[in-house]
């Protein structure tokens, strides 16, 4: 049975680590002050000057040439915001073996048309993302404990976005185990 | 009643509410159904086919039925829950299963 990691959790409070347990998660990563990661959202080049800080880094940006030139630094995930299909950027961080977060929350956050638009451009990501052979790791993205999934719930939610059964599986264990290895 | 041969598998799932409010069971069962209807839509909820089983408003936990080939779709609707009540809570599912017996205790 394999062992299933959350990267992708914004918040931090006492006895998290135990509640990620008993829904199921053997590990989690927490970008809050806190936690064991730092999460950076780009705008400009300047941003991308990265120290050495021994936390997981994850470069968010809305542009694409950023996260482009990210994946050649020392960035441990990817979070394009806008999961716009470019072809460009997925080659790149399939060469550079650099795993996009696809975080659940954004779902949560969204109702109705715009819910399920989304749903569609993430959807056409992860197709894409499969087609060059680049990494994705399937995360909450929580900012509360509501927003926080098990990992049925989060193949579940992969399955929707129409991942296969295994693709979902190895996006919450064997790449965020590599991720966390490293 | 069908026969046997075609009548359709089912799933049980096993689940729980939580949020800060107290929750009724139509109310919870309100709550399930809006949730499957806004994320499968009509011909979607037609095809999960689900029930509500029981409800303990005490624990805030209860048992859907639904259909065997959706249940991974029910799961992710489920998941998709951000507000119960309007207040921020969520709905975690707990086990699934082919027989009601397994999940009663």
């Amino acid at each position: 049975m394999p062992e299933y990691y959350d990267l992708g959790v914004r918040f931090w409070e006492d006895g998290l680590e135990k509640y990620a347990n008993s829904l199921g998660f053997k590990s989690i990563c927490s970008f809050s002050k806190e936690g064991n990661g730092m999460e950076i959202r780009a705008q400009k080049l300047e941003d991308l000057k990265l120290g050495t800080t021994g936390k997981i880094i994850l470069l968010s940006s809305q542009n694409p040439e950023l996260l482009k030139k990210a994946c050649r630094r020392d960035v441990d995930m990817l979070l394009f915001e806008r999961f716009l299909p470019d072809v460009g950027l997925v080659r790149v961080a399939a060469e550079n073996k650099k795993p996009f977060e696809i975080p659940v929350s954004v779902l949560l956050e969204r109702k109705g048309a715009e819910r399920a638009l989304l749903m569609s451009r993430i959807s056409f990501f992860l197709k894409i993302c499969n087609k060059y052979r680049a990494d994705f790791i399937l995360t909450s993205g929580a900012t509360n404990k509501f927003f926080m999934k098990s990992p049925p719930e989060l193949v579940a939610i992969g399955e929707a976005l129409g991942l296969s059964h295994d693709q979902a599986v190895k996006s919450i264990s064997i790449i965020p185990e590599y991720i966390l290895e490293r | 009643m069908a026969v046997p041969t075609l009548r359709k598998k089912k799933r049980y799932v096993r689940l729980r509410f939580e949020c800060t409010c107290n929750i009724s069971e139509n109310e919870a069962q309100a709550e399930l159904y809006g949730a499957l209807l806004s994320f499968l839509g009509e011909l979607g909820f037609s095809r999960a086919n689900p029930k509500f089983v029981e409800f303990n408003s005490g624990s805030k936990s209860g048992i859907l039925k639904c259909s065997n080939t959706e249940i991974q779709n029910v799961k992710a609707a489920l998941a998709l829950v951000s507000r119960v009540k309007g207040e921020n809570g969520c709905i975690r599912i707990l086990k699934v299963s082919g027989s009601v017996s397994k999940l009663m205790d």
